[in-house]
């Protein structure tokens, strides 16, 4: 996460002209979903929730109590995209962005149709930026100890903004 | 004995425990070393994480996003057209980044610093600051105040940063410390570990060298066994619980006559056993396998078969054991053959035999020894007596004195050599006669002395001239025997020097003493020479008489005697005898007759006699002796004519010897009392010269009156034939001398023929008034506990003769003549009974009977009192 992270800021650093073109599609509510190069489909807060729903409550290393997390799995997503031939696809690779521009990368075929999931609420509250929202990509990290693994944890990614499937 | 077992048992358990702790020990500080392990993995695999290092750069990016925000700030200032949304996201985005420090697991640590949370106040101050600036209408003043502030707050990011990383950096080495200690604790473990496994591996070589010891004791012990085993001479088999053979010793090969491979693991009962012993051994072993025991197994030594290999089977002497096997008992049998000890002892029992046979040989010879000297002596003495009866010179009478005293000598000796005397009455019977010692001596003394004479030893009598006259009651053939035998003695064990019988006469009885110059006996031998069949040992000369029963039978007479004899002795000085008697002094007859004068008979009373006697001698000396009574004498030569006689004419009296040629004296007796008519049934009286008691009991058996021993004396006869005569036939000429017997009054009474006088007096001076007061009892009750079974009621009727037999024969010893003669009748009928009315009468009869013998018991014992 480190390397990626600090990649990121240097790429910050070094353009801002870029930074700022990239900066203009990354909207806070709004959630852009496509293949690398080709059109993005957007989606807000209502057509999130419009798509089937998926609820779990966990902890997470990085808050303090056990919380209610809901929201959209990534293979909805990717369906709802016209992407649903990536679900599972192997050697491809799903990467995702934050509104800051932090970038970390999920192989495909580890997208399974329920986890993880881009949550829009925890315990039912739509999520601030400054609470790491608004759309934050989780796993049920209490259910199982293949989800409390570093991999994992650096993929949790949040400020969501944008999803690419990268051939 | 100290029990090793259980010692062993107790060491070995020791030794488990030990091993079964250091064993739990070992498994406990194994499992703490790999949870230590374990638990140092995972500390290390923490380490490897990037959580330190990752928190490490969320806290350096908490300043560096502050530069780059303040940064931003003066650009937007700078900037004609600023860009505040994407200015207030950039610091939306920044101050999410501050959620990590007070959140979560950064958070969470952070929290403990003391100085975070006053910096955390700060940064608070400063977003809230912030936001105030950015929400309302955002000109450049407000920008470059943000930006001043932003400034402002670096100081203060830095400070959380620092301190972030000096909390990280204790944490880091208080987990450091950690880990050492983990890893000093698993190593400490570790160690431990293998000190236990060290202790483990040493009580595991401890113990390999301890059974290797055993092993070479074990192996040591089995080769000795093997030795043992190999080496025995016993042959030794071990047979398992199947019967097979597990071991077959050398010894045993060679006994057996197989070879220890050719039986290795055969049936015993296929091999060893005998062929028709093998079923019964088989079930044997069933039957300790079933029970746990056996007859045979732990008996001791037994005397069992066996068979060799060419079938041959042989006596074998076997001891046999069983042990635990490991699949069930091992028999061990330890064997050894007696064959050649079995032959030993059968020629031992052989030769013992033989001896035996030879002893009864002996006794035989001894027997008819005694018979063929008895005949010819019969008549010595028969013909001695006749003339004594004689006018004889003075002269001539003590030479035949002489005569006879040598004869009853001779008697004696055959006699003693057969205890003869039994034979007259079945037990030894002591006379009481008047009698005068000292010329008895003196006679006796005038026989022996030519015995003396023969080793040139004088033979003397002391005795007072005055005792010569006193006379005594007692038996003085008892005393003649004893003391002949007492100087027969001491002449045979002198040599030189000589014998002195010395007489002592006193008021309450005499003593006899015979003291020799011989060779004396040694104090621990004293009483041994009364001991039967004891002869001391002669040094040298001739062989006297010696049959080795002289002292015994002497001693028993003395003591029937009520008497003694006692010894003085010492070796090589000679011995003395001292026979004492207590006996009753009594006056000399006054007018001493003609001693065997000898008055016939009465022609009233005179008896017609048959004599049966095969030896011609015998025959003529009855027939004087008879004649000189008066009595008319018949003869038949053996039994055959004496019966064919009988059965012609009849007699008062029958003399029936026993040994006869063509037919002997008990067929005579038997046929005569089977044969012959009531009316032709005369008393016999039986004469044997054989000296047994056996010859009596048949002779009584096969239906004789009387049974005595030849020769057959004047005295003797005498009696015998008063029983016979009248009750004035005879004068008693023998009156002055026996004891004063008490008048027959009873032979007056009508009840006379009921019983014998004579004989009941006899018996009674015999057993003593009480004991024939007891003897009619027994016969009375004898008498009522036969009497149903006579009647018919009896459940075996052949028991009629035997009881019948039985009774007469107690009527008989009583003198009850008349039942007697009843019960003999019924004797002869049986099988036939007796009718109710002559049982009856039969029973009267013996009520009479007892009553009469009853009455004359009271007679003469009031006259015994009275004299």
């Amino acid at each position: 996460m480190n390397a990626t992270l600090r990649c990121a800021v240097a790429a910050l650093m070094l353009s801002q002209t870029m930074a700022g073109a990239a900066r203009a599609e990354m909207t806070p509510g709004t959630l852009s979903v496509g293949r690398e190069g080709e059109a993005h489909m957007l989606f807000d807060l209502e057509a999130l929730d419009a798509l089937p729903q998926v609820s779990f409550e966990t902890a997470t290393v990085w808050t303090d109590e056990i919380q209610s997390f809901s929201g959209v799995p990534v293979a909805v997503l990717l369906d709802e995209a016209g992407l649903s031939e990536a679900i599972g696809q192997e050697g491809g690779v799903l990467q995702l962005a934050a509104l800051n521009d932090y970038k970390v990368e999920i192989p495909l075929d580890e997208i399974t149709p329920e986890l993880p999931i881009v949550a829009t609420r925890i315990d039912g509250e739509t999520v601030s930026v400054r609470d790491k929202g608004p759309y934050w990509l989780v796993y049920p990290y209490d259910l199982d100890a293949r989800y409390r693994r570093e991999e994992i944890y650096h993929r949790s990614i949040w400020q969501l903004a944008q999803m690419t499937v990268l051939e | 004995m100290v029990r090793p077992d259980a010692a062993q048992g107790k060491a070995r358990r020791r030794r488990l425990n030990i091993r079964t702790g250091l064993g739990i020990a070992a498994a406990i500080v194994l499992t703490m070393v790999l949870s230590l392990g374990w638990m140092l993995g995972r500390q290390i695999h923490m380490l490897d994480s990037a959580w330190t290092d990752n928190t490490q750069w969320t806290l350096a990016q908490l300043e560096l996003e502050n530069a780059i925000f303040a940064r931003d700030v003066m650009a937007e200032v700078a900037s004609d057209t600023p860009d505040i949304d994407g200015l207030k996201l950039r610091f939306d985005i920044m101050v999410s980044r501050l959620g990590l420090v007070r959140s979560g697991e950064i958070g969470r640590s952070l929290r403990e610093h003391p100085e975070v949370p006053r910096l955390l106040t700060f940064i608070d101050a400063y977003v809230e600051e912030v936001d105030r600036l950015l929400a309302g209408e955002v000109d450049r003043a407000a920008l470059r105040e943000v930006y001043e502030a932003t400034l402002e707050v670096q100081a203060h990011k830095r400070d959380l940063s620092l301190n972030g990383l000096d909390i990280l950096a204790e944490e880091a080495e208080a987990h450091r410390h950690e880990v050492r200690r983990q890893a000093e604790f698993t190593a400490l473990a570790g160690g431990l570990l293998l000190i236990l496994l060290g202790a483990l591996l040493r009580l595991i070589d401890v113990q390999r060298r301890r059974v290797m010891e055993r092993d070479r004791v074990l192996s040591q012990t089995a080769e000795r066994l093997a030795s043992v085993i190999g080496s025995s001479l016993d042959a030794i088999v071990v047979v398992d619980h199947e019967g097979s053979i597990t071991e077959f010793n050398p010894a045993a090969e060679e006994i057996f006559g197989w070879r220890k491979e050719e039986v290795m693991g055969r049936p015993v009962f296929e091999t060893i056993v005998p062929t028709d012993r093998r079923a019964a051994f088989a079930e044997r072993i069933r039957n300790f396998l079933r029970l746990g025991k056996g007859e045979l197994i732990g008996a001791g030594r037994l005397e069992l078969s066996a068979q060799r290999r060419d079938g041959e089977v042989f006596p074998i002497e076997a001891v046999l054991t069983s042990v635990d096997g490991p699949k069930g008992p091992l028999f061990i049998g330890y064997m050894r053959d007696i064959t050649d000890l079995k032959a030993s002892q059968s020629r031992l029992i052989d030769a013992r035999d033989a001896a035996e046979r030879a002893d009864r040989a002996k006794s035989r010879f001894l027997a008819v020894m005694s018979h063929e000297m008895r005949t010819p002596l019969n008549g010595i003495m028969g013909v001695l007596d006749l003339l004594d009866t004689t006018d004889l010179d003075a002269d001539q009478r003590r030479q035949v004195g002489v005569a006879l005293a040598s004869a009853e000598i001779l008697l004696q000796l055959v006699n003693e050599s057969l205890d003869i005397t039994r034979i007259e009455t079945g037990e030894e019977k002591v006379e009481t006669l008047p009698f005068a010692p000292g010329p008895m001596l003196q006679r006796l003394l005038s026989v022996l002395r030519p015995l003396a004479a023969e080793k040139d030893l004088p033979l003397e009598l002391e005795a007072d001239e005055a005792d010569l006259g006193t006379w005594y009651a007692g038996d003085p053939n008892r005393v003649a025997q004893v003391i002949t035998n007492l100087i027969g003695n001491a002449i045979k064990f002198t040599e030189r020097g000589s014998i002195t019988v010395r007489l002592t006469l006193g008021a309450e009885g005499l003593d006899i003493e015979v003291r020799d110059t011989g060779i004396g006996i040694a104090p621990q031998d004293i009483e041994k020479v009364f001991a039967e069949f004891v002869s001391r040992a002669r040094p040298e000369g001739r062989q006297g008489r010696s049959d080795g029963l002289g002292l015994a039978i002497s001693r028993r007479l003395a003591r029937l005697m009520g008497g003694d004899i006692i010894v003085q002795s010492s070796p090589g000085k000679g011995s003395v005898f001292r026979l004492e008697l207590p006996l009753q002094r009594v006056p000399p007859p006054l007018d001493t007759p003609e001693p065997n004068a000898i008055v016939p008979v009465t022609e009233s009373a005179r008896l017609s006699i048959l004599v049966i006697e095969d030896n011609a001698v015998n025959r003529m000396v009855l027939r004087g002796m008879l004649q000189k009574f008066g009595h008319a004498v018949s003869e038949a030569q053996n039994g055959q004519k004496g019966v064919e006689r009988l059965k012609a004419e009849s007699f008062d009296l029958v003399l029936m010897d026993f040994e006869m040629p063509v037919m002997g004296g008990i067929d005579a007796t038997r046929a005569i009392r089977e044969t012959l008519p009531a009316d032709r049934q005369p008393p016999i009286i039986g004469l044997t010269a054989h000296g047994s008691v056996s010859a009596r009991a048949a002779g009584l058996g096969a239906g004789m009156s009387e049974v005595y021993a030849k020769p057959l004396r004047l005295p003797v006869l005498r009696r015998v034939l008063a029983e016979f005569e009248g009750s004035a036939a005879v004068p008693d000429a023998q009156a002055g001398h026996a004891a004063p017997r008490p008048e027959p009054a009873a032979r007056a009474e009508p009840e006379a023929g009921l019983i014998d006088i004579d004989d009941f007096d006899e018996m009674a001076e015999m057993l003593g008034a009480e004991q024939l007061a007891r003897a009619l009892e027994r016969f009375e009750a004898e008498w009522r506990e036969a009497e149903p079974r006579l009647v018919g009621d009896a459940p075996a009727e052949d028991s009629v003769a035997a009881l019948a037999h039985k009774l007469r024969g107690g009527a008989a010893m009583l003198g009850m003549s008349k039942p007697v003669e009843t019960l003999g009748e019924m004797e002869r009928r049986a099988p036939a009974l007796f009718e109710r009315g002559e049982i009856g009468r039969l029973d009267c009869q013996i009520t009479r009977t007892l009553d009469v013998a009853r009455r004359r018991l009271a007679a003469l014992e009031t006259e015994a009192v009275g004299s």
